[in-house]
């Protein structure tokens, strides 16, 4: 279901929005606080383009899921922008590690909210290799 | 003491199926008594000996936090009733429901381990994680905080997860003492509760007022429960960042992180201080050095900021990008 929905929403939703979702520093040319921290935390650092996470949201895909989970789309937007990217990035870290088909208990729980999103970041990084870790 | 037998255990652990996610280590900074929260009856207290001087992780036994309000939970909702007894014990008097409508997933029944710290910030509250230790439970509860602690009540492929709100560890007897499900002060065999904390990744958190850090955190983990503060309160990160460089006032994390706060309100000459003493403790941190040549520049120091951002375009690293942009802008 989830690789479905990659390839089918997230991959041509991702190449459209190339063009204005390049992750862009705090602020101009200062490295920020969390960027500091996620280098110091993991090497796996998933960039964040919240832009993209709020577009979303504002799907109709997206706000129906979010509906039928009983979470208000509205209120979905103030809950994610209180996850800092590293928090974001840890849960589209785990999503890889889920058994694939989503038939699975842990698969059901969870599924949704943040899978959604999630998977649509995905989407982004399996597209554009920049944004691996270079090791 | 109360003591609860299995049945209600069960029941407030089906009543909590937390859909937490799998293994996601995160921990939450527990409140405790608060300047400024003096007198209040909720405040917890710490009854123990005293422990002894010089032992670093000698603490009371037993330990137990007296005055952890209870909240029962609403069905399926340990997430958000656990936030609420740890913001009341934090002197933040939270409803269940203003908590459920942040963290809690309907659909899922349960609660993010990532939205338990989001909404702890958006109370305007620290979040901190801890480490996956007793001894980190233990230092917390020595300091009157309680604990939120996520269980897998069931089998590692059977999840039962469950949000509880540790107030108390008596090693000598060995048991622990939760806030948990409907039951208040339910008492644990502590070989039990390590079991069931160890299968869902011995994830914890603590809620404390901004200015207060995690007693067990280190400096890199109470700046993440900081830096997750700023994302929603800036004024709240700012006593944050002053706590932390009190507490570690050489850290090179705790400088820059000031730093970057100071440079954001306006204040260069500030910031530029801060890096400079984050880049005393630690003279290759080419992050540091790529900010001191923003604030120096911001203050009318083209020298300066020349310098620094040639010391991060030579140190390099991942944000290589970043430092050479930073030195194109500032001249041949």
């Amino acid at each position: 279901m989830n690789t479905l929905f990659a390839r089918t929403v997230c991959a041509p939703l991702a190449v459209a929005t190339l063009a204005m979702s390049m992750p862009a520093p705090a602020a101009a040319g200062v490295v920020g606080t969390e960027d500091m921290l996620r280098d110091a935390a993991s090497a796996s650092t998933v960039p964040i383009d919240r832009d993209t996470l709020r577009a979303l949201l504002d799907r109709d895909d997206v706000r129906s899921r979010l509906e039928a989970l009983g979470v208000d789309p509205r209120a979905a937007r103030d809950r994610v922008d209180a996850l800092t990217d590293d928090e974001v990035g840890r849960l589209a870290g785990q999503v890889e590690q889920l058994p694939a088909g989503g038939a699975s208990v842990i698969g059901v729980l969870f599924a949704v909210f943040v899978i959604l999103l999630i998977t649509d970041i995905l989407g982004l990084t399996r597209i554009f290799p920049f944004t691996r870790p270079i090791r | 003491m109360a003591v609860a037998g299995g049945a209600p255990r069960r029941r407030a652990a089906r009543a909590c199926l937390g859909a937490c996610v799998v293994a996601c280590l995160a921990a939450c900074a527990a409140s405790g008594p608060v300047p400024g929260a003096a007198g209040r009856s909720a405040v917890p207290s710490v009854s123990g000996s005293p422990p002894p001087r010089g032992a670093a992780a000698a603490f009371p036994d037993p330990l137990r936090l007296a005055g952890v309000p209870f909240v029962s939970q609403p069905d399926w909702q340990c997430g958000p009733a656990s936030l609420a007894m740890a913001m009341a014990a934090a002197g933040r008097d939270v409803p269940v429901q203003t908590l459920a409508a942040s963290a809690f997933v309907p659909g899922l029944k349960g609660a993010l381990q990532a939205e338990m710290l989001a909404a702890t910030r958006r109370q305007g509250l620290l979040a901190t994680e801890l480490a996956p230790s007793l001894d980190a439970l233990r230092a917390e509860l020595a300091g009157g905080l309680p604990v939120i602690v996520l269980q897998n009540l069931g089998l590692p492929a059977f999840p039962r997860w469950h949000y509880a709100v540790l107030i108390g560890v008596d090693l000598a007897r060995g048991d622990v003492l939760l806030h948990s499900g409907a039951v208040a002060s339910d008492t644990m065999p502590l070989a039990t509760f390590e079991r069931t904390w160890a299968r869902a990744g011995r994830w914890a958190m603590v809620v404390t007022p901004p200015a207060r850090l995690a007693a067990s955190a280190d400096e890199a983990r109470a700046a993440r429960a900081v830096v997750g503060l700023e994302r929603v309160d800036s004024a709240g990160a700012a006593a944050g960042w002053e706590a932390m460089v009190a507490r570690w006032p050489a850290g090179r994390i705790a400088r820059f992180a000031r730093g970057n706060a100071r440079l954001a309100r306006g204040d260069a000459p500030g910031a530029a201080e801060d890096y400079r003493a984050a880049l005393a403790t630690d003279p290759a941190f080419a992050d540091a050095w790529n900010n001191l040549a923003r604030a120096l520049a911001a203050q009318g120091d083209p020298a300066g900021a020349l310098g620094a951002a040639d010391r991060a375009v030579a140190l390099g690293g991942v944000r290589a990008d970043t430092y050479r942009a930073t030195r194109a802008g500032l001249g041949p």
